[in-house]
């Protein structure tokens, strides 16, 4: 049976405890937001298929647990990750502080061509902003990456920056190998093994 | 459900039950919606809805409307058609799931969900009219005149019952589908469910599924799935092994002249063998029809096989021609009989040779637990061409059975067939034995490759070769002996049977011998790597229904042990508090825990917090109504949460981390300070909060200052603090009402304490800084939990939640607050209530657990206890998990490890499996939850090594099925106890 996707991309979403990735990442893969979403212990990932250029690419996306007592912890996933998702929470200043320490984890930890987002997460409580567009924006260029404010209540720019963050992958990998269409990439490509068990050849008299 | 009596009061019995069925399926259909807004349409608890939907619109149906189930249509899908003559609506879902003509096809749209299971095939329509949120109607309609349609033994012509059955639809008919995943997806992604419900399927019915008759499949649905299934079973797989495999066999289908091209298999899956015949033109894939297919099981089904064989010389039938034209037809024909009398349809083998061959495997296939009647070699006597007496090479053909012979080969040298033969053999199946109860397959298979027996004897049977043995004695040919024998003709036969007889004995001695050795290494290794899991002199003697307890005259005088904690053992405990006592309520609990009205009573004892023999001499603790002050003056000065996404019950208060004690002047300003920040939350308050809450807040003011009285008088201002507090979150209307009176005696406070404060020093403690740290993080964490129980909906009791792990912190401030914390705790409050022995009941909780709270090393010390209960009782599985990159973390175990198991299973599992795991503790083991995780693994150890999941798709499988809340806690507990208990046995 052909696979259903070209590509398997894994991403991971990292940010303070209660900035709302748990909620960003079930925005993406189920269109449902809830108010109160349970804490996230350990790890988790949910999957989407989204197509791109004609690709089907399909997301790998690993949820973390915030607290940075788990930080040794789940820095062993950041080596397969492809792309990183840096959520803060435009509300609380503390946790944008602490997008520069995540960023040095993700130096420290993560592959050196990993492709990187800062995401500003609950913009639609305009109201209670504490950090401004512009600062959040003036973070991303520092260290050149992109950036977005999404509500994952409203469902703004969930996607988008996922898409776009998929895109960018897609991008590095294909000036990587350029003539390469089916290639896989890097080593994170793996067939989904519902089939495949062991038929041998037949006896053909 | 088939089988319902339709007489009499055994019909409103059947109406109950569906009924109750339906009720219980909705209620979880509409739960798991709870949280979610949509439903996807390939859920589980919605397909099952789907089920018991189907089950009540079919019974009691006209005789007319009833269809059998090898039809396309249903029953209900029949009365779907009725309704559909007369019903727009009903008619365009007809048509959206059957096309007029067919009545079987379906529309591509709705192609994906016409799927394996010939279940989904049967609530198709009304899974489609769901989504489509046509049903209401289609039933509404149905319940206009149900007489059209239905019988007077029915649900939907009874009165009571239709109406309970419509009103119990409304809630389901207003949902809303979401379809998004791909229709791919869900046959390579499967749900957990799926996965494990495909994986029983497999194998438990063998591959493929004819059963007794060829002749027209059941379901003649030709699926393709089933179909690939069975092609691939001709072929050699890890699961079952071809034993026979010869293309370019005949067969008659009955009412068809022609003979069938075919390829012919005996297989073995499991301990079963299956005879298959498939027509070429079925693998060369143009799509014959699956009615020819034969499998047959050959242990359950044939009796006998007649074998017929003929040479025959016809004439040339078109004018005359010379000699050369005549043919030589040669027929070899094999029938099966099945014990129902029906013979199986003929195949008709190209050569004789070809036809012994497949013989000659189906024997060797059947030893030892079954043996041709007349054995093979006896017609090999008889039809010796050469040489009648020459035994030895008789015994050589046979003792090479077919494995070296060329299969091409036209016949062996010895014998032939006569030209016209026929013979009856009688299939002879001995009983299984049953499989013995230790679990060392492992240590099977190491010895039956010890080179002794390479005889085609099955893994399963070397265990049992005592009970085997007559037939070994009888069948003398049981083995390769490669060596012939220079044989004197007279004394042959008997010398023969004295050097077999020899043989046989010294290879079971030498079985037994491996096994007992083998057993004696699986021991050593058992006590090398595990004896540190179980307590030294475990208190808790072996069940008597254990297999493995040796009779020993203790057993006989063993009292029947309790089979779990109710209130009159527990009762005869409160009046006799000996420890004998204590040490059966204790067994009591581990057997089948605790009735649940006695939960909040027992579980201070289980804790250490009330001592059980009486002597009160724990009651050191500090009280908890002082901790409860020393911390809420703490937060009342220096805490502000301006997070608008966190609930904070309390005041808030000008604070900035790095603040320090402002002047007095500071201090007084600080009321009105509220005042004048307009306030970070305005009353439009958080995702946090339900919002249909708010208005609680307000109106159980007066609740909540007498559940504050409850707590002691002991409480001051922070106690009035606390009243105040909630209400202002609802509106800064009514909490500036409120306020003067609060700045009057906060006033008043404050002055007293601004000396308190000042003596202290300027600034704050590093503990109070830090501490105030915590809360922000116990903040985020405390409206997050559990909020879709029951229980938690209720803000006193977050508030109480919220004070004891604050309270808990602040006499704990070295560990700091980690989220998991409040799972631990959420089980406790539920049960107890009371906020104080709650707290203390925690704290003796936290004493074992904090452990696993990173930095510190607890959890990875569980993962590693994992790993060698693995590596020992499961190892293949544990090979397996080794393979694959990153297998050995076990990081789905995490959370298990974490959090106890708090988020895997439901409240009620929880409680069960906490108050069992603390027993444990003093009975049996130290180390109970990694008998559960074992457990876990080991139910699901199967599907996952037969779909190849990889680590992260393990994770995704057991978190969908800790969400789905599919988990069986009950099983695991017993699995795990059974297991320690082996494990006790075996030390």
């Amino acid at each position: 049976m052909a696979k259903t996707y070209d590509f398997l991309f894994k991403l991971l979403l990292i940010g303070d405890s209660g900035v709302g990735k748990t909620c960003i990442l079930v925005r993406f893969s189920e269109d449902a937001f809830n108010s109160t979403f349970i804490s996230t212990i350990g790890i988790d990932f949910k999957i989407r298929t989204v197509d791109i250029e004609g690709k089907k690419i399909k997301l790998q996306i690993w949820d973390t647990a915030g607290q940075e007592r788990f930080r040794t912890i789940t820095t062993a996933y950041y080596r397969g990750a492809m792309g990183i998702m840096l959520v803060y929470d435009v509300t609380n200043e503390k946790s944008f502080d602490n997008i520069r320490n995540w960023i040095r984890n993700i130096e420290e930890n993560a592959a050196a061509d990993v492709e990187k987002m800062i995401l500003g997460n609950k913009c639609d409580l305009e109201e209670s902003r504490v950090v401004s567009r512009e600062r959040g924006q003036l973070l991303a260029e520092e260290h050149q990456v992109k950036f977005m404010e999404t509500s994952a209540k409203s469902g703004q720019n969930v996607e988008t920056a996922f898409l776009n963050l998929a895109k960018d992958i897609k991008n590095k990998m294909d000036r990587r190998n350029p003539g390469d269409d089916m290639g896989t990439s890097q080593s994170n490509v793996h067939v989904t093994a519902g089939d495949s068990s062991g038929s041998g050849g037949g006896c053909a008299c | 459900m088939d089988t319902f009596k339709r007489r009499g009061n055994n019909y409103i019995v059947s109406c109950e039950t569906l009924l109750q069925t339906c009720k219980h399926e909705a209620k979880k259909l509409l739960e798991t919606t709870a949280a979610s807004k949509k439903i996807h349409w390939s859920h589980p608890n919605f397909i099952s809805f789907c089920l018991s939907v189907d089950d009540v619109l079919s019974f009691g149906v006209r005789r007319r409307y009833v269809t059998s189930s090898r039809q396309p249509l249903t029953t209900s899908g029949r009365v779907l058609q009725e309704l559909s003559k007369v019903f727009p609506v009903a008619r365009s879902i007809y048509q959206m799931c059957y096309l007029p003509n067919t009545g079987k096809r379906v529309k591509p749209e709705y192609a994906g969900i016409h799927g394996d299971l010939s279940s989904e095939r049967r609530i198709l329509w009304i899974r489609v009219s769901l989504v489509e949120r046509t049903m209401k109607a289609i039933i509404d309609q149905l319940l206009k005149s149900p007489e059209l349609y239905y019988s007077k033994k029915s649900v939907m012509v009874h009165s009571v019952y239709s109406e309970l059955f419509a009103f119990l639809m409304e809630g389901p008919c207003s949902l809303s589908f979401s379809k998004m995943k791909s229709i791919d997806s869900s046959i390579l992604n499967p749900g957990p469910t799926e996965l494990v419900s495909r994986h029983s399927r497999v194998f438990s019915s063998g591959v493929g599924e004819g059963e007794g008759v060829a002749v027209g499949w059941a379901d003649n649905s030709g699926d393709s799935s089933e179909m690939w299934e069975h092609v691939q079973s001709l072929y050699q797989s890890s699961f079952n092994s071809c034993i026979y495999g010869k293309n370019n066999i005949l067969m008659y289908p009955p009412g068809i002249n022609v003979p069938l091209q075919g390829y012919l298999t005996l297989a073995e899956v499991g301990d079963t063998f299956y005879i298959k015949w498939l027509p070429n033109t079925l693998i060369n894939g143009s799509g014959i029809k699956w009615s020819h297919v034969l499998s047959v099981n050959v242990t359950q089904d044939i009796a006998h096989i007649h074998c017929h064989h003929k040479k025959v010389e016809q004439g040339v039938e078109q004018g005359a021609g010379s000699e050369d034209d005549q043919q030589q037809v040669l027929y070899s024909e094999l029938i099966m009989i099945g014990y129902n009398g029906i013979a199986y349809p003929s195949l008709m083998f190209p050569q004789s040779s070809s036809m012994l061959r497949f013989l000659e495997s189906l024997e060797n296939a059947l030893h030892p637990r079954g043996c041709l009647e007349p054995p093979l070699w006896f017609l090999r006597q008889q039809h010796q061409r050469n040489r009648p007496n020459s035994l030895s090479s008789t015994i050589k053909k046979i003792a090479v059975y077919g494995s070296t012979e060329d299969p091409l080969e036209a016949t062996p040298t010895d014998w032939e067939l006569p030209p016209v033969w026929s013979q009856v053999f009688r299939v002879r199946v001995a009983k299984p034995h049953p499989p013995q109860q230790l679990e060392w397959t492992e240590n099977e298979v190491e010895m039956t490759s010890v080179p002794l027996s390479p005889s085609p004897v099955s893994p399963q049977t070397t265990a049992s070769t005592g009970s085997t043995s007559p037939l070994l004695m009888e069948d003398p040919f049981s083995w390769n002996d490669t060596k012939p024998h220079p044989l004197k003709k007279s004394n042959s036969r008997r010398y023969l049977m004295e050097k077999f007889q020899s043989k046989v004995s010294s290879q079971l001695l030498a079985r037994y011998f491996y096994s007992w050795l083998s057993y004696c290494r699986h021991i050593s290794r058992v006590k090398k790597s595990l004896s540190h899991l179980l307590l030294p002199s475990p208190s808790l003697p072996l069940s008597p229904s254990s297999p493995l307890s040796p009779a020993s005259p203790l057993e006989i005088h063993l009292e029947l042990e309790p089979q779990k904690l109710d209130k009159s053992l527990w009762e005869e405990f409160l009046s006799n508090r000996t420890s004998d006592m204590w040490n059966k309520i204790q067994k009591a609990i581990y057997n089948g825990g605790v009735d649940h009205p006695l939960r909040k009573e027992v579980w201070p004892y289980l804790l250490g917090v009330h001592s059980p023999l009486g002597d009160q001499s724990d009651q050191s603790h500090t009280s908890y109504a002082n901790i409860l002050t020393k911390w809420k003056r703490l937060e009342e000065q220096h805490y502000i949460n301006n997070d608008p996404t966190s609930t904070s019950l309390n005041i808030r208060r000008g604070y900035t981390p790095t603040s320090t004690i402002t002047t007095p002047t500071s201090i007084k300003t600080t009321p009105t300070h509220i005042e004048a920040t307009p306030r970070a939350t305005p009353p439009k308050i958080p995702d946090m909060i339900i919002l249909e809450e708010e208005e609680d807040y307000s109106h159980n003011e007066d609740v909540v200052s007498s559940s504050e009285e409850e707590e002691g008088e002991e409480l001051d201002s922070g106690c009035d603090d606390l009243i105040d507090d909630i209400p202002r979150t609802s509106g800064s209307s009514d909490g500036g009402e409120r306020r003067p009176r609060l700045l009057e005696s906060h006033e008043r406070d404050q002055s007293e304490e601004i000396m308190d404060l000042r003596s202290e020093g300027e600034e704050l403690s590093k503990r109070e800084g830090d501490f105030i740290n915590e809360l922000f993080k116990i903040d985020k964490d405390v409206p997050r939990c559990d909020r879709d129980y029951s229980f938690f909906r209720i803000p006193q009791n977050l508030t109480k939640l919220r004070n004891i792990i604050t309270s808990y912190i602040w006499e704990n401030m070295s560990n700091g607050y980690s989220q998991g914390m409040c799972d631990l705790l959420a089980p406790l409050l539920v049960i107890l209530e009371d906020e104080e022995i709650t707290f203390h009941c925690y704290c003796s909780l936290m004493e074992r657990m904090e452990s696993c709270f990173p930095p510190k090393p607890g959890v990875t010390q569980r993962m590693s206890n994992l790993q060698s209960l693995l590596q020992v009782l499961e190892s293949d599985f544990y090979d397996y998990l080794n393979e694959m990159p990153m297998g050995d973390a076990l990081f789905y175990t995490y959370r298990w490890f974490l959090v106890n198991f708090k988020r895997e299973f439901t409240y009620n599992d929880i409680f069960l499996l906490w108050e069992t795991s603390w027993v444990a503790r003093q009975l049996t083991t130290d180390n109970f939850e990694e008998f559960i995780a074992l457990g876990l693994l080991q139910e699901f150890k199967a599907p996952i090594m037969d779909a190849q999941l990889d680590p992260s798709e393990i994770l995704n499988l057991f978190t969908d099925l800790a969400d789905s809340k599919n988990l069986n806690a009950r099983k695991i507990i017993s699995t795990a106890k059974h297991t320690i208990e082996t494990l006790q046995n075996a030390l």
